[in-house]
């Protein structure tokens, strides 16, 4: 959902394990299950090893696996606490499999590191966190500061977009979609918001437009 | 027109909020035909139907059953359809072969009306390729109709999930919406997931299909106006249906919940005709602008503002989805987070569900019937046979989950829900059906609870009850709901703290709103 996903095994500078390297080519492929059991395969062989671990973790994140990705995860950031990067994907798979109380405190506590994270997935989580809390003021301060680091991102104005209008700021959420789908014209997400948005407005023919972009949009998927 | 009005007031305890179930089994065990090939129809049985077919002023229950894959034929008894009648206390008798409704073919969808005005509900039964009308004789048996009713066609019968009644053209005459699928044939069904490990396969790889719709004729046959009236024109993967008036124009809308893609709500524009309109009244797509696997519905108001309001049950990472009709100009808000239902159902994946008042404190409940698919499981980190679950209404816009305390048993692959009022205490209970184990029957002892009152009325008929403290709560007369199934054809109110309610106000199909006078007294 919030795009941005972790490129596997991302940030690691050293050359990766083959079955790593195979596993993360299946999975760019779509093959989710053959990379899943290659990667679980060589976690299990080396349960010791860090890569391996945080691989197979990414790998049940990103096809959205949390609670099968929030115990390897763990695992790995056991092994190597120094990567950040396992902690951020455990929290947001805590807040995505509602163990809210232990994401919120792992969330917080990154949060104020420094520097900051600065990752969309956890800080559009929290975000999510705060606005599904009511706490709509500290989700818009998390939106606002999403967009400053991440200004090209469609999914952070996206959610700009929506704690806007849950505080009924019906303009500047208006234009914070429309931002969010300049960024993105192929995604459909800020598009179903601005059906509402416009249809507040009076907007019918803007709403048409957007809600029949959507149509098509689906009809094109369903005929690929 | 006929219409009697039943009531039933129960003198107990004020509610106290402590939703609480006894948990029984029923003898019937709902089959799907599964074999290890991984049919996608192995999904999807079956729905449940609640009818007091003999007249004897109780709810009997009857059972959609799968049946053997892929000849899709009930090859033995494990496979048939069951109708359990019940002694007015919820000790439920299998009256099948007597009644002549084991069925045939692969069963799903469960609807239940007096579609010919004779004074005794029938039977609608829909499914992957056969579809039954059990006209009920009035002698405890039934006479399958269904191809001279008009409503099984001769070829090309469409996979159906869900079936429902309802009165399209304000006549009192029940019409009949079928809820559609998707193309499917056994000899090229897709392989799925691995050579060691094989799944059931994403609904994207399938064609859906129209839904349609059926108009009463009133002479005990229906006329498919499918494609006159705009329904046929929305190709989808439909399941549940429910309906209910969300624009206040005096006629019965219609939602169906699309698997993995945009749910639709049709608009009934009072000419015969409807126009899907779910993407601009925003109740088709999470408010994160996403198709989920919407598989469940019911169309109730479930805040009492008198505007009928939507659940829908999806799958796992999907959030159960509640739209707020909030009316003119928007109509539908997605208010699944503010009503704590998030990250409440987010590792939830859910079929049968129902706003229904537990507690009788005036505030209807929410009830899941939940199952994650075989082997998804494992892959989200958990089991796939889930527990059930019920929300309290806490009357402010929010739902608090008490399924810990409600001794709602244990984990089964559930489906169908239905809510009825088995052992006339005046409280809803609730059967669901489970595949490969027996039916649950959830017995309401919630503490405490308030009093309540029925009322019997036509289809589509709208009811506000006024209590003396000067709350107005509103319900609507629809049997469709959750999945495949269908609930007593009672309107129903709890009563909360008092005996009577102060006034009652009714707008019957095609009339205005008139006072109702409500004789009092109690059961």
């Amino acid at each position: 959902m919030f795009a941005g996903l972790a490129t596997m095994a991302g940030a690691q500078s050293q050359r990766l394990p083959e079955p790593i390297a195979q596993a993360m080519q299946l999975a760019r492929q779509g093959q989710y299950q053959e990379a899943e059991r290659l990667l679980k395969q060589f976690a299990e062989q080396n349960p010791q090893d860090f890569q391996a671990q945080r691989a197979l973790g990414e790998l049940y994140y990103r096809f959205g696996y949390y609670a099968a990705a929030e115990p390897v995860l763990e695992r790995a950031f056991a092994l190597e606490p120094r990567d950040r990067r396992s902690r951020i994907l455990s929290a947001v798979c805590l807040f995505k499999i509602g163990d809210v109380e232990h994401a919120a405190q792992a969330t917080r506590k990154l949060l104020a590191e420094t520097p900051p994270p600065n990752d969309i997935d956890l800080s559009l989580t929290y975000a999510q966190y705060l606005y599904e809390n009511h706490d709509l003021n500290g989700a818009l301060a998390l939106a606002k500061a999403t967009v400053a680091f991440a200004p090209q991102h469609p999914i952070a104005f996206f959610w700009l977009a929506r704690i806007l209008q849950a505080r009924g700021d019906t303009k500047e959420a208006t234009r914070a979609a429309e931002e969010s789908v300049e960024l993105a014209p192929s995604l459909p997400y800020a598009r179903n918001l601005l059906v509402r948005l416009y249809r507040l407005q009076g907007r019918a023919e803007d709403a048409e437009r957007e809600a029949q972009w959507l149509k098509d949009f689906e009809a094109q998927k369903a005929n690929q | 027109m006929k219409t009697f009005l039943s009531l039933c007031l129960i003198f107990v305890l004020c509610a106290n909020g402590q939703i609480r179930f006894e948990e029984h089994s029923l003898p019937f065990v709902l089959k799907n035909g599964a074999t290890g090939r991984f049919y996608l129809p192995e999904l999807m049985p079956g729905g449940v139907g609640v009818i007091d077919y003999d007249g004897d002023g109780c709810m009997d229950v009857y059972f959609a059953n799968g049946a053997e894959l892929p000849s899709m034929r009930k090859t033995g008894k494990d496979y048939w359809n069951r109708l359990y009648h019940n002694d007015c206390h919820g000790k439920f008798t299998d009256v099948t072969e007597k009644a002549g409704v084991a069925g045939e073919g692969y069963s799903i969808a469960v609807a239940v009306a007096d579609y010919d005005h004779d004074g005794k509900p029938d039977i609608f039964v829909a499914g992957l390729n056969r579809n039954l009308l059990y006209h009920n004789r009035g002698d405890g048996t039934f006479e399958e109709r269904a191809v001279p009713a008009g409503l099984m066609p001769k070829q090309n019968k469409p996979w159906s999930i869900s079936a429902g009644f309802f009165d399209m053209d304000n006549d009192g005459w029940p019409d009949l919406f079928i809820s559609n699928y998707v193309q499917w044939n056994p000899e090229t069904e897709p392989k799925c997931g691995t050579a060691e490990q094989r799944f059931y396969c994403h609904p994207g790889l399938y064609k859906g299909q129209a839904s349609q719709l059926f108009r009463n004729n009133h002479d005990g046959t229906f006329s498919d106006v499918s494609a006159e009236s705009g329904i046929a024109g929305q190709i989808g993967k439909g399941m549940g249906v429910a309906f209910a008036d969300f624009n206040g124009d005096g006629l019965t809308d219609i939602f169906v919940a699309n698997d993995s893609m945009r749910n639709f709500l049709y608009e009934n524009l009072g000419n015969g005709k409807f126009r899907e309109m779910g993407l601009e009244y925003g109740a088709s797509l999470s408010d994160d602008g996403r198709a989920i696997a919407s598989m469940g519905v019911d169309f109730r108001d479930y805040d009492n503002d008198g505007k009928p309001d939507l659940i829908v049950t999806g799958m796992i990472n999907d959030s159960y989805l509640l739209f707020h009709n909030i009316g003119q100009p928007v109509f539908f808000e997605d208010k699944t987070a503010q009503a704590g239902l998030a990250a409440a159902t987010r590792n939830l994946t859910g079929w049968g569900c129902g706003f229904a008042d537990f507690d009788n404190d005036g505030w209807k409940d929410l009830f899941f019937a939940n199952a994650h698919f075989p082997q998804f499981g494992r892959l989200s980190g958990g089991a796939s046979p889930l527990n059930n679950s019920v929300f309290r209404n806490l009357g402010n816009g929010r739902f608090q989950d008490v399924s810990s305390t409600a001794h709602l048993g244990g984990a089964g692959y559930n489906r169908g829900a239905v809510f009825a009022d088995f052992d006339g205490d005046g409280l809803v209970d609730v059967i669901v059906s489970r595949i490969d184990e027996p039916a649950r029957f959830y017995k309401n002892v919630t503490p405490g609870a308030g009093k309540s009152i029925t009322f019997q009325e036509p289809l589509g008929t709208e009811i506000r009850v006024e209590l003396p403290d000067g709350r107005t709560l509103s319900n609507h007369s629809s049997t469709s709901v959750g999945y495949a199934s269908s609930s007593e054809a009672l309107v129903r109110f709890g009563l909360g703290r008092f005996a009577e309610p102060k006034s009652v106000q009714v707008r019957r199909p095609g009339q205005g709103w008139q006072p109702l006078t409500v004789k009092a007294g109690p059961r």
